[in-house]
């Protein structure tokens, strides 16, 4: 499996790389999920999601992807009448938040290992912890800062994605 | 003698194959390296076929073994909560959003799933709060409501899966 395109989560201000897909339990307890059109080896899941943390509380607030039928998946498709904001309040567990530069890039979902990994954990939607894990440092002189997917193939004929 | 003509004769068909197989990219990506790997490949098979044979062979079969039926999800009556009507569920499911970001119905954004559900229910049912591991290649633990019968339990709601490793 190539390394996944993250998640967007905005966060005290920042725009962070979120290494975790809460849309993905939404569709499991829904029990339905459109059909996406798939427009990368770096995409599987079909849309990337922009999240915020607002006072304490986890909202879907964006969503960009493409359905089978090559029309856009917007955030009234999936949640009518809440077009601007969705409280994920079906969301349970820690997100991961790389942060500071590459240590070890693997070329597999979110396996790739960066200086810090902050983790956010959310009951029901809600931030109930905040930590920091060091897994270490960076030689001086190593590449910027940032999430990182060093390869990807984009299917022919269809819109690809790029990290905003 | 006929044996080692029959046995080289299999190794070199294998080879042939072999070549076939990699003609474009040997042709595209011509190295002496590349030659030089595809004739050591050639004579290995030419040589030593039964055993690459019985590799092939061997792991199809051990990979087959190892394949196991996914274990089914299921919830024992004993590891249910206390029984609610389904009233009583939806009072106290409610989902509560100061933005008002969610649906003012029980369940909130998880409520057409709910209704589906709540469909297939007979009258006067008894639901029960149930929280459960599950191991089906990750270990999730799954929470939600299963209605009460006086058989097995067979019919459950979740309201939030949550990966544990």
């Amino acid at each position: 499996m190539t390394a996944q395109m993250p998640e967007r989560l905005t966060y005290k201000g920042e725009k962070l790389s979120l290494a975790e897909q809460p849309l993905s339990a939404f569709f499991k307890l829904a029990r339905s999920k459109p059909a996406m059109a798939e427009t990368s080896s770096a995409l599987w899941r079909g849309y990337i999601g922009s999240w915020e943390i607002n006072d304490g509380r986890l909202y879907l607030i964006d969503i960009d992807g493409e359905l089978e039928d090559g029309s856009a998946l917007t955030l009234d498709l999936l949640f009518p009448g809440f077009p601007d904001r969705v409280f994920a309040h079906w969301y349970s567990g820690d997100m991961r938040i790389p942060q500071g530069k590459l240590l070890d890039y693997i070329h597999a979902g979110y396996a790739s290992v960066y200086e810090r990994d902050l983790i956010l954990s959310i009951e029901c939607g809600v931030v109930v912890r905040e930590t920091v894990r060091h897994n270490g440092k960076a030689p001086k002189g190593s590449g910027p800062e940032g999430y990182r997917i060093e390869a990807l193939t984009a299917f022919g004929g269809r819109k690809a994605r790029t990290q905003k | 003698m006929i044996w080692v003509f029959g046995y080289l004769t299999l190794g070199a068909l294998s080879g042939v194959l072999l070549l076939m197989t990699n003609y474009d990219d040997l042709r595209h990506d011509f190295s002496f390296e590349n030659l030089v790997a595809f004739v050591l490949a050639v004579i290995i098979l030419l040589t030593l076929w039964p055993f690459l044979a019985f590799y092939l062979i061997y792991d199809s079969v051990v990979r087959r073994l190892r394949v196991r039926p996914k274990p089914a999800f299921k919830i024992l009556r004993r590891e249910l909560g206390q029984a609610l009507s389904i009233e009583a569920v939806e009072a106290n499911e409610r989902v509560e959003d100061p933005l008002g970001a969610v649906p003012a119905l029980p369940f909130g954004h998880l409520n057409p799933a709910w209704v589906q559900f709540r469909a297939g229910l007979a009258s006067g049912s008894q639901l029960a709060p149930f929280s459960k591991i599950h191991k089906d290649g990750i270990t999730e633990r799954y929470v939600g409501y299963a209605e009460v019968g006086n058989g097995p339990v067979t019919r459950w709601f979740f309201t939030s899966i949550r990966r544990i490793a």
